[in-house]
């Protein structure tokens, strides 16, 4: 059996022996194939002494077997790694943070508790998946549209306390600020409510977040000073129509322009979701057969220059940069927006307009099949998982992937200088530049863009895995240096993107490890999430 | 290599820890009992050869491409959450990785797995893990009928040799699949440990 640092096997067992009172013998995993499961399957180091490993799991069915299980562990100091749905793929999946630890796997706490399509929100429990909550929505017939991430499999407690995203409207996209009201169980094992979930009796639970005094919440996510077991999430009502746009711009630097627009029409509620592509990224989809003379410019050190692609495109007829843009609303505020979109993006020379869907909700089922990207429009799918294919640029077949995902200013401006910035990097790195003057940046976060890239992973090529970890945390590196910091990242990842964040002698990390020696001095939560440790694993620590 | 003969009458078994569902045993098609489906992406040559062999025994073969979502929210779904019932495919990497997540959550793992792909000099590579005779089934046989050798294997028995891993590369037979790398795998119940 492996054990958790500085406890002997003895003291373990007894711990799950106390475990198996609380939960049924069943539901503890000491070993065998259920134990197995909790591996990240995408991890860079598979395989390798660095993957990190639990020594248990224990899946408790209730609020209260959570908080039995907290305090013995707390009696026996024995740490603890929450999962809810345990799908974070690319971010750690369900495999603990610190080796050794005991899985605290939510899954069996999967009630949704209420959903109020009046008032436009749901309050469930963290072992609900996306296709739980769809079902249950579909099912009951609430006019509401969830705002979805890439993968659904995972679910809306751990996806948005983990600072998800999404694909529809607005703020929806941004997980966490749709968060209202949580229950959360401490490292003592006592339960603690927050907003108006705190005044007994309430009903605007998932109405009004901030109740009154600090705000506490964020300190749940990302974080490891409690386990969430309830949760407030606002939905978006369903639109009556859904239309999907499209601008195309002929040139490289069209994006400042573009950009500027497109985030005061955001801003402003008259577009809901853009989406910036360019059709000389190659597309990561099965059985693309990508132009050698595109490839070509590619595969330059560095990824080529602006020049050259925006040449490319001139001779195929093809524009420099698309934004998709989506609208929700009634038919008529959607396509008044629309005009108003073409009338405001009208200046830009060269500048070309399209409609590329237009439905009415609820959607018919052969309008769903044909819609583009189900997720915008509230739908799960799975589609997303064929990224990795094997190309002339992802000459390696993947196992798996992980995020590189730094923050940069809502601008063109800082988009261009990322091109930049990172072409050099991988110059340096001596690699295939996995983004160049073809990427356009993510919008999930809708006040900020996300300049994101997918390394890699294999189960079986070591070298390669080492090579991605080596690339992975260069970057981050050269991000920082420019004031572009990850918003998530793996564990493996967490301690060098908690370092970034270093404004006076890293005082956020200090504030973070007060406050986690202050509630959980036993350091038996998630030792590790976001960073912080407890006082007894920090390095350094005198 | 298993011949004609060989093929015929065979079921598919689900090769697996309690509780064994011998295939065999199971109705497929019209009678209304648990249902084992064989997932196929026919969009590729081993895809095709895959399904013709599966159907040819009168399997439900499903026809997939890299996004099965429907297939999951309306046919597998539900029925995992009653009853954990066996799934084989031969797909792309997405089915493959969301199915050994789905599976683990409704006490289900993948007992085999197999990753195949062409490489740049026209040689195939398979890495294969699992009980032996699966494996072995799979890498034996002539070039480019690993998909046969992978529809013959699941009508083999339960419990048929211990777990191993298999890393062969041959000369690739037919054209390559564009660089794509293709995924046999089986889903069967967990072994609880007592």
């Amino acid at each position: 059996m492996s054990v958790p640092p500085g406890i002997d096997e003895k003291r373990l067992a007894s711990a799950l022996e106390k475990f198996r009172r609380v939960v049924g013998s069943e539901w503890v995993f000491a070993g065998g194939e259920d134990l197995e499961t909790y591996r990240d399957p995408y991890s860079v180091v598979w395989g390798e002494k660095e993957e990190t490993r639990p020594s248990a799991a224990v899946a408790p069915a209730s609020v209260e077997q959570v908080q039995g299980i907290v305090r013995i562990a707390n009696e026996y100091g024995i740490p603890l790694y929450s999962i809810s749905t345990g799908k974070n793929l690319g971010y750690g999946t369900n495999a603990p943070n610190h080796s050794g630890s005991v899985i605290l796997d939510l899954k069996r706490l999967n009630r949704i508790l209420q959903v109020d399509d009046k008032r436009h929100f749901c309050i469930v429990e963290p072992g609900v998946s996306y296709y739980d909550l769809y079902s249950h929505l579909q099912a009951n017939g609430f006019k509401l549209l969830m705002d979805l991430p890439s993968n659904p499999m995972g679910g809306p407690v751990g996806n948005s306390i983990d600072r998800g995203v999404g694909y529809s409207a607005n703020r929806y996209r941004d997980h966490f600020s749709s968060v209202c009201g949580m229950e959360v169980v401490l490292p003592n094992g006592e339960l603690l409510r927050t907003g108006m979930a705190a005044v007994p009796g309430a009903d605007s639970w998932a109405d009004f977040k901030y109740g009154y005094g600090p705000y506490v919440d964020g300190l749940f996510s990302q974080g490891n000073l409690g386990i969430v077991t309830k949760m407030g999430l606002w939905l978006m009502p369903q639109p009556e129509h859904f239309l999907s746009t499209q601008v195309s711009v002929p040139r490289y630097l069209d994006i400042v322009p573009l950009v500027e627009t497109v985030n005061y029409l955001e801003d402003s509620f008259l577009v809901g979701y853009v989406r910036y592509n360019s059709p000389m990224e190659i597309p990561r989809v099965q059985k693309s057969k990508p132009d050698p003379d595109l490839v070509a410019i590619m595969l330059q050190p560095g990824g080529g220059q602006p020049e050259e692609y925006e040449r490319y495109a001139k001779q195929r007829n093809m524009p420099y940069w698309t934004a998709t843009l989506n609208y929700y609303g009634p038919k008529a505020t959607v396509a008044a927006n629309w005009a108003y979109t073409k009338e405001r993006l009208g200046n830009i020379p060269g500048v070309k307009f399209s409609e590329l869907e237009s439905c009415a909700f609820p959607l018919k089922q052969e309008e769903l099949a044909k819609v583009k990207y189900p997720a915008t429009v509230g739908v799960p799918n799975l589609a997303s998982f064929a990224l990795g294919t094997r190309s002339r640029i992802n000459t390696e077949p993947s196992d798996g992937h992980i995020w590189f995902s730094p923050v940069i200013p809502r601008t063109g401006e800082a988009v261009i200088q990322s091109h930049k910035v990172f072409g050099e990097a991988f110059k340096e790195l001596g690699i295939p530049a996995r983004m160049g003057p073809y990427s356009g940046p993510r919008t999930w976060m809708y006040r900020s863009f996300v300049m994101m890239l997918d390394f890699y992973t294999s189960r079986t090529d070591k070298k390669a895995n080492r090579q991605v970890y080596e690339a992975f945390k260069y970057l981050v590196e050269v991000g920082a240096k420019h004031g572009w910091a990850e918003y998530r990242t793996a564990p493996l990842f967490q301690d060098q993107v908690a370092a970034t964040y270093s404004f006076n002698n890293h005082a956020l990390r200090r504030f973070n490890e007060t406050l986690k020696d202050a509630v959980d001095p036993k350091g038996i939560l998630s030792p590790g999430r976001g960073g912080i440790w407890p006082r007894h694993l920090r390095e350094g620590w005198t | 290599m298993i011949g004609r003969r060989g093929f015929m009458g065979l079921g598919l078994a689900v090769a697996g820890a309690v509780p064994f569902v011998p295939l065999g045993t199971l109705a497929f098609a019209a009678r209304e009992q648990p249902f084992l489906a064989v997932l196929a992406d026919r969009r590729f040559r081993a895809g095709e050869l895959f399904a013709r062999q599966a159907e040819a025994h009168g399997l439900p073969v499903e026809s997939i491409g890299d996004d099965f979502s429907r297939f999951w929210a309306e046919r597998l779904h539900g029925r995992w959450q009653n009853l954990p019932l066996g799934l084989a495919g031969l797909t792309t990497f997405g089915p493959f990785i969301c199915l050994q997540q789905l599976a683990r959550d409704h006490g289900m793992k993948m007992l085999y797995q197999g990753k195949h792909r062409t490489l740049d000099n026209r040689l195939s590579e398979h890495v294969l893990q699992g009980p032996a005779h699966l494996v072995e089934a799979v890498s034996g046989g002539r070039a480019g009928e690993w998909p046969l050798g992978f529809a013959q294997s699941l009508a083999g028995s339960a419990h048929a040799g211990a777990a191993c891993t298999k890393t062969l590369c041959v000369p690739m037979a037919g054209t390559p699949e564009d660089g794509v790398p293709l995924y046999s795998w089986l889903i069967v119940p967990r072994t609880r440990q007592a």
